[in-house]
C-alpha cells in the first residue's frame, strides 16, 4: 500500500497520475485525498531511501579562495579587486543514502562556494561554463552594471565550452546576504533547482562597528561552525533513483517534498549555549515558508534582502517566499546544553498557486509534501563565550532615504491568457518596457492583479524601501532595504529607489522569482541609462 | 508500448498506472534495456520525461495515423501548439503568428525544427478540417495539424502541462511547447509572444548538442 508521502510524489510530478488534493477533515486536520485512485499497487516499486533527520551535520559552504589575476588570461586588470575562478560543472552530492545525486553547481557542488566581500572592493569572477548547456549568472541583490548583472537576455549567456569575466563594484551596497544564482532564459527554475545557486556575502565597517555574533572579533572554535551561519533553505523533488527530478511542464511552481538547509536534508547543527547570527535565504523554486522556532523563542530580527534593518525587532515567526532574504540573532544562552531547539516551518502549500495555510502544530520530524514540519535542529551541545555586544532592538544602521520621485511607473502581475503577464505582456527579452534616467528617483507599483496567485517579485540593480503595502507603511521587516516583494492575492506594493551609480548603466529585469513563472514569461526588461 | 523503453522509466510507469490505470496505456512486461546512467545527465533527463509524451495514436490532415512520442517527439526539436479550428480568440492570432515562425524557421533552419498542432476539439476538427484549416493560413510542409481521441489528447495535455487550473474553456491553448527531446530541455512560452522571440528560443536548442565533459566523462557512480 502507498503511503501519503508515496501518493503526492506521484501526484506532484508529472500531472499524469491522480490529482491529489488537500482536504479539511472535519475535525480540521488537513489530509490528503487522491482522485482517481486505483490502490492495488502490486508493482516491484520500492520507496526511495528515507534520510532519518537531524543526522547529517549541518554543512557550509567554503569561502571561496581568490586567485591571482596572472592565472586569468585576458582578465581585465582592475586596481584594488579580487579575482575569482569559478567552473559551472555537473558534480555529485551524497544527499540521500546509497546512490549520489547528479547535481549542477558552481566549482560542481551543489551549492557553490561563498563569497565574502568588503564594500568597495571590486570582485571579478570567471566563470567558465562546463555545462552542456547555456547559463547566465546572476548576483542578485547586487548594485552591478547591467553586463554583468545577469539578466535573462540572449547576450547575457556564457555559452557551453566558453567563460565570461564578472564585475562586480560592491560600491553602493551596504552590508549584507546577496546570493548569485542562474538566471538563463527560459530554463532558471532548471538550473537553480540542479543546484546552481551560492551565497555572496557582503561586510562594511558598519557592521564591524556593531559588533554582531560571528563578526571579526568572533571567530569560531576549532572544530565548530561559526557563529555566523547562512541557512540557505529549499525544497526538492527526488526520482527512484536517488536523482533530482525537476518537471519541465509544472508550470505553475515546481514544490517539493524533501527539505534541505545548506544542501543536507533536514541537518542538525551543533550550537554553543550563545548567541549566533542566522542569515535565511529562500531557495527554493516557489515554496513559501512560515519560519518559527520548536519552543517558542523569537528571532530578533536584523536584517532583509539588502542588509541591516534601521534597528532590531523582535518576531515569534516570519513569512520568506523565493529568493527573499531575513538575517535574525537568535540567542541559544537560556539553554541547557543537550538541549533540542528545531526551525519549523508552519506555512502548509501543495501547488505552485499559494501557500495553503498556517499550522499550528510546526514540530514534526517528517514534513508531509504539504512543507510543514522541522527543517533543522539547533543541537545546544557546548558552552562557549560570547564577546558580541548585540542588544535585542538596538539601532542598527541609518538607512537611505531617497527624496522625492520624479516617475511613478505601474505594474500590474496577472495570470492572462492561460500564463503570467506584466501588465498585459508576455516577456520579449527584445522589448524595453522602462527606460530609467541615471540619478533619478521613482516609486514602482506593482500590483497583483489577481486569481490568487502570490508572487515574490525581484528587482535587478537596486535595492528598494517600501513605501506602502496594500495603502499601509510597511511591517517591521519590510522597512529596510529590500530587493524581493511578495505579493500575495490582491497586494499592492509601492518601491522607491534612487537609481545612482554611473557604472550601473545598461540591461536589468523585473520578474516574478516563482522561478516556473519567471520562466514561463512573467518578466520584464528595462534600462538604465 | 515503446520496445526500448528503459527499466528505469518502466519502475515509473507501473507505479503511475498503478495508481492511475484509466488515464495511462498498461505497460507491457519487456526485458529491460541498458540502464542509463545519471552521470549521462541530458538523456536521463529525456528518458525521465518519456512518461510525459504518451505514445498515442493520432491523426494528421492527410489522414495518416501516427503514434505522438515515436512519429512526433523522438529525436525531435519541435514547437507544440494546442488549437482548435472554431477558436475566435487565441488560437485565430496564434496560428497566424507560427505562420511567420514557421517561414523565419525555413529560412534559418530548415528541417531542423518540427511544428505540431493538436486540436482539443476533434470530434468536430477531422482531418479534412484541418486540412482546410491549414490550407487557409497558408502552412506548408513541416508542420502538421493533429486530431485523434479526446481523452489521448487529454492525456498529452496533462503530460505536457498544458491545460488551466483556472479556466476550463481556455486549458492554456495558446502556450507553446518548445523542446529538445534528446536533451530533455523543454519550455513553454505565450503563443503570441513575436514571432522572433519563438525562432530566437527554438533556434537556442537546436546551437548546441549533447557534449561531455570531461569531467561527466571521467566521473562515476558508486552505489549502482
Amino acid at each position: 500500500m502507498l503511503n501519503r508521502r508515496d501518493l503526492i510524489k506521484l501526484g506532484l510530478y508529472g500531472g499524469t497520475a491522480g490529482m491529489l488534493h488537500l482536504t479539511r477533515l472535519d475535525s480540521g486536520v488537513l489530509a490528503w485525498a487522491l482522485d482517481e485512485v486505483n490502490r492495488n499497487s502490486g508493482s516491484d516499486w520500492k520507496p526511495l531511501a528515507a534520510v532519518k533527520p537531524f543526522t547529517q551535520a549541518l554543512p557550509v559552504p567554503p569561502v571561496i579562495k581568490p586567485v591571482n589575476p596572472s592565472t586569468l588570461p585576458g582578465v581585465q586588470i582592475i586596481p584594488g579587486a579580487t579575482y575569482y575562478e569559478v567552473r559551472m560543472r555537473q558534480g555529485t552530492a551524497q544527499l540521500l543514502p546509497g546512490m549520489p545525486t547528479v547535481i549542477w553547481g558552481y566549482q560542481g557542488t551543489y551549492l557553490g562556494p561563498t563569497f565574502d566581500a568588503r564594500i568597495g572592493e571590486t570582485t571579478v569572477v570567471r566563470q567558465h561554463n562546463d555545462l552542456p548547456v547555456t547559463t547566465i549568472v546572476h548576483h542578485h541583490g547586487g548594485h552591478t552594471p547591467g553586463i554583468s548583472d545577469g539578466a535573462a537576455i540572449a547576450s547575457q549567456r556564457v555559452q557551453p565550452g566558453t567563460f565570461k569575466d564578472y564585475i562586480y563594484p560592491n560600491d553602493d551596497d551596504i552590508c549584507a546576504t546577496h546570493w548569485y544564482h542562474d538566471h538563463d532564459l527560459d530554463f532558471t527554475g532548471h538550473n537553480v533547482f540542479m543546484g546552481l545557486q551560492g551565497c555572496f556575502l557582503l561586510h562594511d565597517d558598519v557592521e564591524d562597528g556593531l559588533n554582531l555574533p560571528g563578526g571579526p572579533g568572533d571567530p569560531a572554535q576549532s572544530g565548530e561552525q561559526p557563529f555566523d551561519l547562512p541557512l540557505v533553505i529549499q525544497d526538492r523533488i527526488f526520482d527512484f533513483n536517488n536523482q533530482l527530478s525537476y518537471n519541465p511542464f509544472g508550470h505553475d511552481g515546481c514544490i517539493g517534498d524533501h527539505f534541505l538547509v545548506n544542501g543536507a536534508i533536514q541537518p542538525s547543527v551543533r550550537v554553543a549555549n550563545r548567541k549566533y547570527r542566522l542569515r535565511f535565504l529562500n531557495g527554493s523554486n516557489a515554496r513559501f515558508y512560515q519560519l518559527s522556532l520548536s519552543n517558542g523563542m523569537p528571532f530578533h530580527m536584523i536584517g532583509s534582502d539588502g542588509g541591516l534593518l534601521a534597528a532590531s525587532t523582535d518576531v515569534k515567526s516570519f513569512l520568506i517566499g523565493s529568493a527573499e532574504r531575513y538575517e535574525a540573532i537568535v540567542d541559544f544562552s537560556k539553554l541547557k546544553v543537550g538541549s533540542h531547539v528545531y526551525l519549523n516551518n508552519c506555512m502548509a502549500q501543495t501547488n505552485g498557486r499559494r501557500p495553503d495555510g498556517l499550522s499550528t502544530q510546526c514540530t514534526n520530524a517528517h514534513p508531509g509534501p504539504d512543507g510543514v514540519g522541522s527543517l533543522l535542529r539547533f543541537d545546544v551541545a557546548f558552552s562557549a563565550a560570547d564577546p558580541s555586544t548585540f542588544r535585542p532592538g538596538q539601532n542598527l544602521r541609518t538607512l537611505p532615504i531617497y527624496g522625492s520621485p520624479t516617475v511613478t511607473r505601474n505594474w500590474l502581475f496577472e495570470r492572462s491568457n492561460g500564463a503570467w503577464q506584466i501588465n498585459g505582456q508576455f516577456y520579449d527579452p527584445n522589448r524595453i518596457d522602462a527606460r530609467v534616467k541615471l540619478n533619478t528617483t521613482e516609486v514602482w507599483v506593482l500590483q497583483n492583479g489577481g486569481g490568487g496567485w502570490w508572487h515574490p517579485i525581484h528587482i535587478h540593480r537596486n535595492q528598494f524601501r517600501i513605501v506602502k503595502r496594500n495603502g499601509q507603511a510597511p511591517g517591521p521587516l519590510e522597512q529596510g532595504l529590500k530587493d524581493v516583494f511578495v505579493l500575495e492575492a490582491g497586494d499592492t506594493v509601492e518601491v522607491i529607489t534612487f537609481y545612482n551609480g554611473n557604472a550601473q548603466v545598461g540591461n536589468y529585469v523585473m520578474h516574478c522569482h516563482n522561478v516556473e513563472h519567471e520562466d514561463m514569461a512573467m518578466m520584464m526588461r528595462w534600462t538604465v541609462s | 508500448m515503446n520496445s526500448d523503453m528503459p527499466r528505469l522509466a518502466s519502475i515509473a510507469i507501473v507505479v503511475v498506472a498503478g495508481v492511475s490505470v484509466a488515464l495511462l496505456p498498461v505497460l507491457a512486461k519487456r526485458p529491460p534495456a541498458r540502464p542509463i546512467s545519471p552521470i549521462d545527465y541530458q538523456a536521463y533527463t529525456s528518458n525521465a520525461l518519456r512518461e510525459h509524451f504518451p505514445n498515442v495514436p493520432l491523426v494528421t490532415q492527410d489522414k495518416r495515423t501516427v503514434r505522438f512520442y515515436d512519429d512526433l517527439i523522438k529525436n525531435k526539436v519541435l514547437i507544440i501548439q494546442f488549437m482548435f479550428t472554431n477558436c475566435e480568440q487565441y488560437c485565430l492570432m496564434v496560428t497566424p503568428n507560427l505562420v511567420r515562425v514557421q517561414t523565419e524557421l525555413q529560412k534559418r533552419a530548415a528541417g531542423r525544427v518540427t511544428m505540431i498542432s493538436i486540436t482539443v476539439d476533434p470530434v468536430h476538427d477531422t482531418p479534412g478540417v484541418l486540412k482546410e484549416y491549414a490550407s487557409k493560413f497558408h502552412v506548408r510542409p513541416g508542420w502538421q495539424f493533429l486530431t485523434g481521441q479526446k481523452s489521448d489528447i487529454d492525456q498529452i495535455r496533462r503530460g505536457l502541462g498544458v491545460y488551466d487550473p483556472d479556466d476550463k474553456k481556455i486549458e492554456h491553448m495558446n502556450v507553446l511547447t518548445i523542446g529538445k527531446e534528446s536533451s530533455g530541455q523543454w519550455l513553454a512560452i505565450g503563443g503570441l509572444a513575436k514571432p522572433e522571440v519563438i525562432v530566437q528560443t527554438v533556434l537556442s536548442l537546436t546551437e548546441h548538442s549533447v557534449r561531455r565533459t570531461a569531467d561527466q566523462a571521467g566521473s562515476r557512480l558508486t552505489n549502482h
